[in-house]
C-alpha cells in the first residue's frame, strides 16, 4: 500500500476521515486476536456511511479507532487530513471535543443533571461562554424535537428522546464527524427509523459526516454507503447515493 | 473548563451520592471539631495557668520543712521553721522580706451552715509582696496583733454556684478543727472551736490552686499560732527576693544553710513545669485528634474510590466528549477538596460550639468547678482548616489519578 503523506495530510484534505492500513490486535497472554486488519477507508465530508457486519467483525473497534478513543496497533487515522497517530492524549482529547461527536447505543447521558446541561457539556470543556452555549444547546434541542424538555432529567424521557438528547450533545461543538455506535439498538423500529431520519437530515443540512455502526440493514439502506466488515476486514462496499 | 464549572460538576456528583457524601463529610467534621475544641481547651488551659500564676509575685520562694516519703518510708521533718529561721533568712543577701505562715484545714461555721476552708495565719500587712494584685472588696486587713479578726476570700464570701453570701462583713463565725491528743496515755479526738469576726473581704484574684487565696480565710499569724497550738512553729516561710533574677542565688544560699532539711518551691518554676506538662499533654491529645482526621481521610479515599468504580462508564463518556486526563483528575480532586472544605468549615463551628458549651456542660454534670474558658486563636483555626483541606486533597489524589488514567474504550465497555 502506498501512503502519500503529501496528498493525505493537511487541512485541505477532501476526506473528513481516512484510514491507512488500520490494524488492531488484542493480545492476551500469548494469544493474539486480529480485530481489524489493514482497513483502508476514505469518507468524504457530509457523507452518511453505515458499517455493518456480524458480531465480532470489528465494527465497534473500527468506530473506536475512528473516534481516536483507542490507538491502532498499526496504521493511521487521519481526521480532516491530520494524522492522529503521533498525537498526545491531550491533543486527541481536543480532537474528540472539537471534531467528533459520539452517539452510543445506551445513550450514555449523565442522569443526575438536566437535559440542557448534558447537551452543554462538550461546549463547557471547549470553553464556550455560558450564554452562547446555552443558546446553542436550546437550538439543537429544538432541532431534535425536544423543545420544552430542557430542564427534565434524562431518566424521565423515553428511549427515543434520550437518544435525541445524545444527538444534540454530539452536535453542540459543530463537529465534522458524528460517530454512532448502534444508535437504534435500544429503540423500537419506528423510533429507530425516526432517529436515522434525523441523522440523515443532519448529514444533508449541516454537511456533517455521519458514520453509523448498525445491525439493521433496512436502516443502513437510508445511508449513502454501506461498508460490510467481516473478520476485521472490509468485505464489500455498496454505494447507495452519490 | 473554568473553575466555576469544575466546582459545579463536582458538587453535582457529590449531591448525587448524598448519603455517602454526607457520612464522609461527617467524618471530617468529627475530626476537625475534635482538633478545634481540644486546641481551644488546651490554649485556654495554658492561659488559665499563666493568669493564675501571674497573680503571684515572681520573686517569691516558699520554704517548707524537708522530709516526706523517701524510698517508701516516711521521714519526719528534721528542722522546725521558727522565728530564728526567719531572722536567718532575712539576713541572706538579696532577700527583701520574709513572711512566715501557718496553713491548716478547718471547718467554718456561719449560722447553721458550714464549709471546709483552708486557714492561713499570716502577717497581712505583707500580703501585697506575695499577691501584687490583691485588693479589698470590703473592710480591712487584719493587723498582726488582732486575735479575732478574719479576712475571707471571695469564694468564701459567696461560694461558687451560689448566689447568697455565706458570710458578711461584721458577722461572727466559728472556726473549728479536730486534733488527736493523748489524755493519760490514751489518744482522744478533741475539737477546738473559736469565734472570729469577719473584718475584711477580698476581691476575686484567681490564684493558683495550691495557695488559693479566693477560697481561704486568713487570720493573724499570732491567732493561728494560738488556735492551732503550733508553739511558735510555722508551716512555711515565704521568702520575697529583691528581684526575680536573684531567686536562684537566694535559693542556693538557703540550701547552703539548711541543705535537705528544707524544701524550696518557686511558683515561677512550678508555672513553667506545669506549662511544659500541659504543652506535652496538648500535643498528645492533638495527635489523637489528628488520628480521627486520618480516619476521615481514609473515608474520603473509600468514598471517591467507590465513586470512581461506579462512574467508570461516565468517565469513559467524559473522555469521549473531550475531557482531558488532567480535567478528569481535577474533577475528582475537587470532590475531595469540597468534602474537606465543607467538613472543615462545619467542623470549625461545631468544635467551637462544643469546646465552649459542651465542656462546661460536662463539667456541670460532673460537679467539678474548673474555670477554663477555651481560647480559639484565629491563626490556629486557619491552620486547622488548611490542614483538613490539605489532608482531604491528599486523600483524593489516588482515586482521582486512577480515574484520570482509565482508558476511554475500557471505561465505555463497563456496564
Amino acid at each position: 500500500m502506498s501512503f502519500s503523506l503529501t496528498t493525505s495530510l493537511g487541512l485541505n484534505s477532501k476526506y473528513a476521515i481516512e484510514t491507512v492500513n488500520l490494524t488492531k490486535v488484542y493480545r492476551s497472554d500469548s494469544v493474539e486476536v486480529y480485530a481489524l486488519v489493514d482497513v483502508n477507508l476514505k469518507i468524504r465530508y457530509g457523507e452518511f456511511v453505515a458499517i455493518v457486519g456480524p458480531s465480532g467483525s470489528g465494527k465497534s473497534t473500527l468506530l473506536n479507532l475512528l473516534g481516536v478513543l483507542d490507538k491502532p496497533t498499526k496504521g493511521h487515522v487521519l481526521i480532516e487530513g491530520i494524522d492522529t497517530s503521533t498525537m498526545s492524549p491531550s491533543q486527541l482529547a481536543k480532537i474528540r471535543n472539537e471534531k467528533i461527536g459520539f452517539i452510543f447505543q445506551a445513550y450514555n447521558l449523565i442522569n443526575r443533571t438536566t437535559v440542557l446541561r448534558n447537551v452543554e457539556l462538550p461546549a463547557v470543556v471547549r470553553g464556550v461562554p455560558k450564554k452562547e452555549r446555552v443558546k446553542r444547546a436550546m437550538e439543537l434541542l429544538r432541532l431534535t424535537g425536544l423543545d420544552g424538555k430542557f430542564n427534565r432529567k434524562p431518566l424521565t424521557l423515553s428511549g427515543g428522546e434520550q437518544q435525541r438528547v445524545a444527538i444534540a450533545r454530539a452536535l453542540i461543538n459543530n463537529p465534522t464527524i458524528i460517530l454512532a455506535d448502534e444508535p437504534t439498538g435500544n429503540l423500537d423500529s419506528k423510533t429507530g427509523y425516526e432517529i436515522f431520519s434525523l441523522l440523515r437530515r443532519l448529514s444533508e443540512e449541516r454537511k456533517t459526516t455521519v458514520i453509523v455502526v448498525t445491525h439493521n440493514l433496512e436502516l443502513a439502506n437510508l445511508t449513502d454507503r454501506i461498508i460490510y466488515l467481516r473478520d476485521g476486514r472490509i468485505e464489500a462496499e455498496r454505494i447507495l447515493r452519490r | 473548563m473554568n473553575p466555576f464549572e469544575v466546582l459545579r460538576f463536582s458538587f453535582e456528583a457529590l449531591k448525587d451520592r448524598k448519603l455517602r457524601s454526607t457520612l464522609t463529610i461527617l467524618m471530617v467534621i468529627i475530626g476537625t471539631s475534635l482538633i478545634v475544641s481540644l486546641n481551644g481547651l488546651s490554649t485556654g488551659f495554658s492561659s488559665f495557668i499563666n493568669s493564675t500564676f501571674s497573680t503571684l509575685a515572681p520573686n517569691t520562694l516558699i520554704v517548707i520543712p524537708g522530709g516526706g516519703v523517701e524510698r517508701g518510708t516516711w521521714t519526719a521533718p528534721s528542722i522546725s521553721l521558727d522565728s530564728r529561721m526567719v531572722r536567718k533568712l532575712t539576713g541572706i543577701d538579696g532577700v527583701k522580706v520574709v513572711i512566715p505562715f501557718i496553713h491548716r484545714s478547718a471547718v467554718l461555721r456561719s449560722g447553721s451552715a458550714s464549709m471546709s476552708v483552708l486557714v492561713a495565719g499570716i502577717d497581712q500587712t505583707k500580703l501585697h509582696y506575695i499577691y501584687p494584685t490583691l485588693s479589698l472588696k470590703e473592710g480591712k486587713l487584719i493587723p498582726p496583733t488582732d486575735f479575732i479578726g478574719m479576712l475571707v476570700g471571695s469564694d468564701v464570701e459567696v461560694p461558687p454556684g451560689e448566689t447568697k453570701p455565706f458570710v458578711r462583713l461584721g458577722q461572727v463565725v466559728t472556726l473549728e478543727y479536730t486534733k488527736v491528743e493523748e489524755v493519760e496515755g490514751v489518744p482522744k479526738t478533741v475539737t477546738v472551736k473559736r469565734a472570729f469576726v469577719v473584718k475584711g473581704i477580698l476581691n476575686y484574684i484567681g490564684s493558683p490552686s495550691f495557695i488559693n487565696v479566693d477560697s481561704m480565710v486568713q487570720i493573724s499569724l499570732a491567732a493561728a499560732n494560738s488556735f492551732f497550738g503550733c508553739g511558735g512553729k510555722y508551716d512555711g516561710i515565704i521568702v520575697v527576693t529583691k528581684s526575680y533574677e536573684l531567686n536562684d542565688k537566694v535559693e542556693k544560699a538557703i540550701k547552703n544553710i539548711y541543705g535537705e532539711d528544707v524544701g524550696i518551691i518557686s511558683p515561677k518554676v512550678i508555672s513553667q513545669t506545669v506549662q511544659k506538662i500541659v504543652g506535652g499533654w496538648s500535643v498528645f491529645i492533638l495527635t489523637v485528634a489528628a488520628v480521627s482526621l486520618i480516619v476521615a481521610a481514609v473515608g474520603i479515599i473509600t468514598t471517591l474510590f467507590t465513586s470512581v468504580m461506579e462512574r467508570t462508564k461516565e468517565i469513559g463518556v467524559l473522555k469521549a466528549l473531550g475531557f482531558k486526563d488532567s480535567q478528569i483528575l481535577i474533577l475528582f480532586l475537587t470532590e475531595a477538596v469540597l468534602i474537606g472544605v465543607i467538613g472543615a468549615s462545619i467542623g470549625l463551628v461545631v468544635g467551637i460550639v462544643f469546646g465552649s458549651f459542651g465542656f462546661s456542660t460536662i463539667m456541670g454534670f460532673t460537679g467539678l468547678n474548673f474555670p477554663i474558658t477555651p481560647i480559639y486563636q484565629p491563626e490556629n483555626l486557619i491552620v486547622i482548616w488548611l490542614f483538613t483541606v490539605a489532608i482531604s486533597a491528599c486523600a483524593g489524589l489516588y482515586p482521582a489519578w486512577r480515574a484520570s488514567k482509565l482508558e476511554a474504550v475500557v471505561a465505555l465497555r463497563k456496564e
